[in-house]
């Protein structure tokens, strides 16, 4: 089926027309925050509380949303990463292949050259140290745990298809550590949030999910730690889980794309 | 400025006005080779002489310019490092793109001259005639 | 201010990705649409990059550029690679 040239043509004009014009319209509305210099509403709020370490509500966070994902609606995260396993655990029930002989668990050596190989090798450890920075770095650059964590996944991918689902196996990969590694996460995960709980229990008031001290509660997480090269800044808990969320999302996408790589190197062959 | 600025910046400046012509002349090519393959090499000149090349003279310009301060070393740093992946990248991923492309068999090599890949491929190696006694053996 | 050189690159990009989306629908060949659709995630990355959100192109480049295009791989793979008219 095959258009006319002049009908794509006009498609083509039409869409750029339509897009100039509203891009154009929003601008002269003022409803794009273009040429506003002044905050308003929650922005204010945030932008304000969050950075300032002398503000009784601050995070001590210089990136705001990693704050306001950990912080402020921590366990509307938690929930959120927790659906996120459950999906994990969904399709490892599907595809997952316990009790049974791997009889094709993929040759995998055969549709790829050296070229390739030599390449992957040398780019996977840039990959997996830029998603480590990523996370680590998720409280002062933008970023955080999930960002760093599927980026990481790009890393075994490419091995996957470079190198096939056995090479990984046989380096440790395998499906029971990586589910144990998500499991594990999550907990911790958890297990942190429920600390100020345990405190409210003995000593006074505090959160679920509480970051540093409110103006009404005393509890806090370390959030400036001296080493003798300087002050770390970690931010209380968003550092703690940042990295707990890299491992998390690291092994359950690693594994989900694990089993679609065996489903996918067994072939048609029912 | 010092005069090793200045040829900093206009080396890095003529760098990037090479990149540039080098992807229109890319860009023509992709649109007037007559084949998938020579199409693909056309895209490799978009990718080495248009994007590595480019990204090292913006490292240069950076390097020479004083205005942005201390930070003109983060900015050279980070140009060349991206330079250095695309330059490990690019053509890794061409050589993909063209023996897939070959072995799965969807473009017909036209206008050919000669194939070696295709003569090549027709007599199975040691490794392939192992393998294919292998599953030979597996699916009795 | 008036920075109409955010609004024109952000116009470019945009009608680039609606471009995409037209040949995407219109495609029959499965594959030729994963690589439509990753070329599209291309586009909106760059959107969100110029709409000043690092923190989601960050996951955004990564999930649909990388992960989704290699899981629609699989399951292209596993069914039928051209869609029936």
């Amino acid at each position: 089926m095959r258009r006319s040239k002049s009908f794509l043509a006009i498609c083509l004009i039409t869409a750029i027309s339509i897009v100039l014009i509203l891009a154009f319209l929003l601008n002269i509305s003022g409803l794009t925050t273009y040429g506003v210099n002044e905050l308003t509403g929650l922005a204010k709020l945030f932008v304000l509380n969050i950075p300032d370490p002398t503000k009784p509500w601050s995070s001590h966070a210089f990136e705001i949303v990693t704050a306001i994902l950990w912080d402020q609606r921590g366990l509307d995260t938690y929930f959120e990463t927790s659906v996120l396993f459950l999906a994990i655990v969904a399709s490892v029930a599907l595809l997952s292949y316990y009790g049974r002989r791997h009889v094709h668990e993929g040759t995998g050596d055969g549709y790829t050259t050296m070229i390739v190989k030599v390449v992957t090798k040398l780019v996977v450890p840039i990959i997996a140290v830029v998603s480590a920075s990523i996370a680590i770095h998720g409280h002062l650059t933008p970023g955080g745990g999930f960002q760093g964590g599927s980026v990481f996944v790009v890393a075994p991918v490419l091995m996957l298809l470079a190198y096939g689902s056995r090479f990984l196996s046989s380096r440790g990969f395998n499906e029971l550590r990586l589910l144990a590694i998500r499991a594990l996460s999550v907990t911790l995960i958890f297990v942190v949030g429920l600390l100020p709980v345990l405190y409210l229990l003995t000593h006074g008031t505090a959160y679920l999910f509480q970051n540093t001290y409110k103006p009404d509660s005393a509890f806090t997480y370390p959030y400036l730690i001296p080493t003798p090269i300087g002050m770390i800044l970690t931010a209380g808990s968003i550092m703690i889980y940042n990295i707990l969320e890299f491992f998390a999302v690291a092994a359950g996408f690693t594994l989900a794309i694990l089993l679609l790589t065996r489903e996918f190197e067994r072939g048609d062959k029912k | 400025m010092t005069l090793l600025d200045i040829v900093l910046i206009v080396i890095g400046e003529i760098m990037i006005g090479i990149g540039a012509l080098a992807d229109l002349i890319a860009a023509i090519g992709i649109n007037r080779f007559p084949n998938f393959y020579l199409r693909l090499h056309a895209a490799t000149i978009g990718t080495i002489w248009g994007a590595f090349l480019p990204l090292i003279g913006a490292a240069f310009v950076a390097a020479g310019c004083e205005c942005l301060g201390e930070y003109r070393w983060f900015m050279a740093g980070g140009a060349l490092i991206t330079a250095f992946i695309i330059l490990i990248l690019g053509p890794a991923g061409s050589h993909a793109l063209a023996r897939g492309t070959h072995r799965s068999g969807i473009v017909p090599v036209e206008p050919k001259v000669v194939d070696h890949l295709e003569e090549d491929e027709s007599m199975p190696t040691s490794q392939e005639k192992q393998e294919i006694g292998e599953e030979g053996g597996e699916s009795q | 201010m008036f920075p109409v050189l955010h609004l024109v690159m952000l116009a470019v990009v945009l009608g680039v990705s609606f471009i995409t989306i037209y040949l995407m629908v219109q495609e029959r060949d499965l594959l030729k649409m994963i690589v439509l659709s990753a070329a599209q995630s291309t586009f909106y990355a760059i959107a969100l990059y110029i709409l000043l959100v690092p923190d989601v192109v960050l996951a955004y480049i990564a999930v649909a550029v990388g992960i989704y295009t290699a899981l629609l791989m699989f399951a292209v793979k596993k069914t039928e690679r051209f869609e029936e008219a």
